[in-house]
């Protein structure tokens, strides 16, 4: 054999390992980085997002345009809890703080239309208010 | 040898019985021609539930289909109506001569009226079958329009005890408070609603307010009927 053909036999060899360690560490760099998504998070980075989580105002009875023939309705509904809960309609005003995130109150009713408005200010101030309204008719006999 | 025959002869009657037995009930279960009394009194019972039922769901569904749309009158026509409603939803109401009946809410009492007393600008409810944006209406009653609204103040106007607030759907509203005007705020520390006087309202402040609706205000400028302030300072705790 030519010296000239062992030379480039291990030329090719050597370029070839090295190609090789090459690709098999930007496989493991690729991998890695895919990986990142399922490392769990840090203590205070978890407990930091749990507290954020803020639900949304449900306000689940009555429904919207229900029709009554009582001159009181419970009020249902759901928010984060410790927040600043207000239901008003043109004859009631009801201030409260809920310690559970459900909460149901009694609402007196006027004759004909009573448009009630929920408001839900959270405890944590950076956490935008939410409201909602509702309109319930309130006849004093099933004519 | 008589005893082998008596016996073969019972052993034929005992199957010819059983035979005849077994036919005579599927052929009742078949046909069910000889169906004796008790069974009718249960079919008739049946018959009775199914009735019922059917009554309990057309109850049920006429209460479904009875809905209830407010606003005011924009038009009166001839055994008919239009009003909008707070959205700007039109309704064309159907009047019946013998079916719709007239009443004009009053403090706590209805009053019955006449379909001449209705006039174009009114408030009023409708309860009837609904159809989209057609009623057939059963009920239609006067009544007054309010509004349940909340804002933030933009202006403090100590002269003339007037308020501007940009309200959270942002529109802008102007509510010139009166000495009837019911004015509370929300204490900070112990979040009950206490009276308070136009003097504590800061710009700044949240507020949550009613106001009687006639359609014939300008510039969205109310007298609330009542004002409920959340002070700035629960926003910074």
């Amino acid at each position: 054999m030519k010296k000239e053909a062992i030379v480039a036999i291990v030329f090719g060899i050597v370029l070839g390992s090295i190609l090789g360690i090459v690709l098999i560490l930007k496989n493991k760099e690729q991998q890695l980085a895919k990986s990142k998504t399922i490392t769990p998070l840090e203590k205070g980075k978890m407990t930091s997002q749990a507290t954020n989580v803020v639900s949304q105002l449900e306000v689940t009875e009555p429904g919207d345009k229900s029709i009554v023939y009582k001159n009181t309705i419970i009020i249902k509904g759901s928010f984060t809890k410790n927040s600043l809960i207000i239901i008003q309609s043109p004859i009631k005003d009801l201030v409260f703080k809920n310690d559970k995130e459900q909460f149901s109150v009694d609402l007196p009713l006027a004759l004909g239309e009573n448009v009630i408005r929920t408001s839900a200010y959270p405890q944590d101030k950076k956490l935008r208010s939410q409201e909602k309204e509702l309109r319930v008719y309130y006849f004093s006999t099933q004519l | 040898m008589n005893k082998i025959i008596l016996m073969k002869l019972g052993l034929i009657v005992i199957m010819t019985v059983l035979i005849g037995r077994l036919w005579l009930s599927a052929v009742l279960a078949q046909t069910g021609t000889i169906t004796p009394s008790p069974t009718l009194t249960i079919d008739e019972k049946n018959i009775q539930n199914l009735k019922e039922k059917i009554a309990t769901k057309v109850a049920e569904l006429r209460e479904k289909n009875n809905k209830a749309v407010s606003g005011f009158v924009t038009q009166i026509g001839d055994q008919s109506l239009k009003i909008k409603d707070e959205k700007d939803t039109e309704y064309e109401i159907k009047l019946d001569d013998a079916l719709t009946k007239y009443y004009q809410v009053s403090g706590t009492q209805l009053k019955e009226i006449k379909l001449s007393d209705i006039k174009k600008g009114l408030f009023v409810i409708v309860t009837g079958v609904a159809n989209d944006n057609v009623i057939n209406a059963n009920i239609l009653y006067i009544d007054e329009m309010f509004l349940v609204k909340s804002g933030k103040i933009t202006e403090v106007d100590k002269d003339n005890f007037s308020l501007k607030l940009l309200s959270s759907d942002k529109d802008a509203y102007t509510l010139e408070i009166e000495t009837t005007t019911r004015q509370q705020m929300v204490n900070v520390k112990t979040l009950v609603a206490e009276p308070t006087g136009f003097s504590k309202i800061k710009e700044g402040d949240t507020i949550q307010f009613v106001v009687k609706k006639t359609g014939e205000e300008k510039n969205n400028t109310y007298s609330p009927t009542k004002i409920l302030i959340i002070p700035q300072e629960f926003f910074m705790k």
